[in-house]
């Protein structure tokens, strides 16, 4: 699904180290995952869908793995300098599993956002705000997408704007 | 009932070919008018009853209305019609106390009888495509044909995924009549549907479910969006999760569907009127009000009710639905006319939140520029008040509540209120070209 965002700054210039490894895809969000001496995680790939590969913009802390599914979900998980990954994005034609992608976090999610559903913005976005879990997502027409972050684990340099 | 008093008067009236829309629309093109009342006075053989009990009587016609042909609009490339295309909607309180709900009534039948049930509090959708109706809304006589899934002996399903939350459901067909037009044997989802196995994981992990009147602050959702289906071609090629299901032995699968038997925009099925709608709601004043009455009109240039006239067409991208807003030297390219958003969403920094809203000191006037595909743009000024405020007034229409967020601009709403709003349906003919396209 073409999507008409335009690519940010950030991205622009974010040098993608293209190395592709082996170990769980679809790490969780506030778990560690193992960073090799080169700076890369540890993922696999599965059938039709492209390798996971670390991103790193040049000029900031921000470092992301990204894999695109099967059907064209595109994910991603920024993970700290230590392994930890402090947030998730998701964009695409369909809602991806995000059970798997919050993990443990995924149960509170749905606990206050539907403490917030009176007062919530509607049918086609939602937001968690609270002090240890960010989580907003967007249903636009036919596009699926969200992020999801620990603001208390985002690393130095790195703000909310970052994860895209 | 008022939309049955409404189709009985304007049958009657038809007989003199001097036709008015119902709830507040204009008269008809007479040419048009003698050539469509002459053939088939439509709206007087559309079933119609009150709740839960089946309408006495008339057979169904389940496809109504010869389209007026070209020999009464030789100019247009829209066939002209008379019948009834007006359906009366409001913004009030709700159980849930949530603002900004723009909803309607909806009648379904039971395809090609006079088996129907009119179900009220259906939230109108720009923002997504076809009816959804909570099975505990329906009256246990309405028993509508489950759509068969590809693989043989299975029933089709629905995980459809919004913003807000999923609701998971069954695929059936009904005659949806609004106003005097009918989408015949149209595929809809029926929300918590018994018959079918519980919601699958796999679907129950795309977040929020919205199961019940409460979560979905409604009994369901009427998407009248630029689509002719919800999903589209991609459903029909790949089985993708979250989206259609085939359900047998008490299991349900990811399937495909072909685009026909998804869950269908009602208009696009309508035998006139079908190329999109207007939807028109009354200014408010910075406060809010207490609540608003408008009117949802089916077509565009298929009468004189309709009319784009002198409304700016911003055609949008016929994969996405997007156009583009600039905004404080920003352009963002995901943006859309959403009545399905209680809110305007959209970046700014300069103002106080509260929570996921904006909570100015004082109402603050922006502009923006809405862009088409082709360049075409409109100005648009608007202002954003005190959520807090808002919130606290007791008014359910509020025409200043706007939140924050990020990287896309969604008219929702409180954009509508004052203007008249077209959303044109994709690969349809109208005179400022084909859709998906916005016009105000």
């Amino acid at each position: 699904m073409p999507h008409l965002k335009s690519l940010s700054p950030l991205r622009a210039i974010a040098a993608a180290l293209m190395i592709a490894a082996s170990g769980p895809t679809h790490a969780q969000l506030g778990t560690t995952v193992a960073i090799d001496a080169s700076g890369t995680s540890s993922s696999s790939s599965t059938p039709g869908a492209t390798a996971a590969v670390m991103h790193q913009a040049s000029n900031s802390a921000v470092r992301w793995q990204e894999s695109t599914d099967a059907n064209q979900i595109r994910v991603r998980q920024y993970v700290s300098s230590s392994g930890q990954v402090y947030a998730v994005s998701w964009d695409g034609p369909a809602m991806p599993d995000v059970a798997v992608l919050l993990g443990t976090w995924f149960d509170r999610y749905r606990q206050d956002a539907s403490a917030a559903l009176p007062n919530a913005s509607g049918l086609h976005s939602s937001r968690v705000s609270s002090s240890d879990l960010m989580v907003e997502t967007a249903v636009r027409l036919r596009d699926f997408n969200g992020r999801a972050w620990l603001p208390s684990a985002l690393p130095a340099g790195v703000t909310a704007a970052d994860i895209e | 009932m008022r939309n049955q008093t409404c189709v009985l008067i304007t049958a009657i009236i038809a007989v003199s070919a001097t036709m008015f829309g119902c709830g507040g629309g204009g008269s008809n093109d007479s040419t048009s008018a003698a050539a469509t009342g002459a053939s088939s006075p439509t709206a007087a053989s559309a079933p119609l009853a009150s709740s839960g009990a089946p309408a006495a009587g008339t057979p169904a016609a389940a496809v109504p209305a010869q389209p007026a042909t070209s020999a009464s609009a030789p100019a247009s490339t829209v066939a002209q019609s008379t019948t009834p295309n007006v359906v009366p909607i409001t913004v009030a309180q709700i159980a849930t106390g949530t603002r900004n709900m723009l909803q309607a009534s909806v009648t379904i039948c039971v395809p090609g009888t006079s088996t129907c049930q009119t179900i009220d509090n259906i939230q109108v959708d720009t923002g997504s495509q076809g009816l959804r109706i909570l099975a505990s809304a329906l009256a246990p006589t309405l028993v509508l044909p489950s759509v068969a899934a590809a693989s043989t002996g299975s029933t089709a399903a629905s995980c459809t995924v919004f913003g807000s939350g999923y609701t998971w459901g069954s695929v059936r067909t009904a005659d949806v009549h609004l106003a005097g037009l009918v989408a015949a044997a149209t595929s809809i989802q029926v929300i918590s549907d018994p018959a079918i196995p519980a919601v699958p994981t796999d679907c129950s992990n795309s977040g929020l479910p919205m199961l019940t009147a409460t979560a979905l602050r409604s009994n369901g959702i009427l998407g009248v969006g630029p689509f002719r289906a919800d999903c589209g071609s991609g459903c029909a090629v790949t089985a993708l999760p979250r989206w259609y299901y085939g359900c047998s032995s008490g299991a349900c699968v990811a399937a495909t569907l072909p685009v026909a038997q998804q869950v269908t925009n009602p208009i696009s099925r309508f035998a006139t009127d079908n190329n999109g709608l207007v939807i028109e709601l009354p200014a408010v004043a910075a406060a809010g009000a207490a609540s608003v009455t408008g009117t949802m009109t089916f077509g565009i240039d298929s009468q004189s009710n309709n009319l784009l006239g002198s409304a700016q067409v911003l055609p949008s991208n016929s994969m996405t639905g997007f156009v583009a807003t600039t905004f404080q030297g920003q352009t963002y390219g995901t943006s859309f006319i959403d009545s399905g958003s209680n809110g305007l969403f959209f970046p700014l920094s300069s103002v106080p939140r509260c929570g996921f809203w904006f909570c100015p000191t004082t109402v603050q006037s922006l502009d923006a520029t809405v862009a088409g595909i082709n360049g075409a743009t409109s100005n648009v000024t608007f202002t954003i008040g005190n959520a807090t405020s808002l919130f606290a007034s007791g008014n359910y229409a509020l025409g200043n509540l706007a939140g924050s967020a990020s990287n896309y601009f969604d008219w929702g709403l409180p954009f509508f209120f004052g203007r008249r709003v077209f959303t044109a349906i994709e690969a349809s003919a109208t005179p400022a070209g084909n859709g998906p396209y916005y016009a105000f």
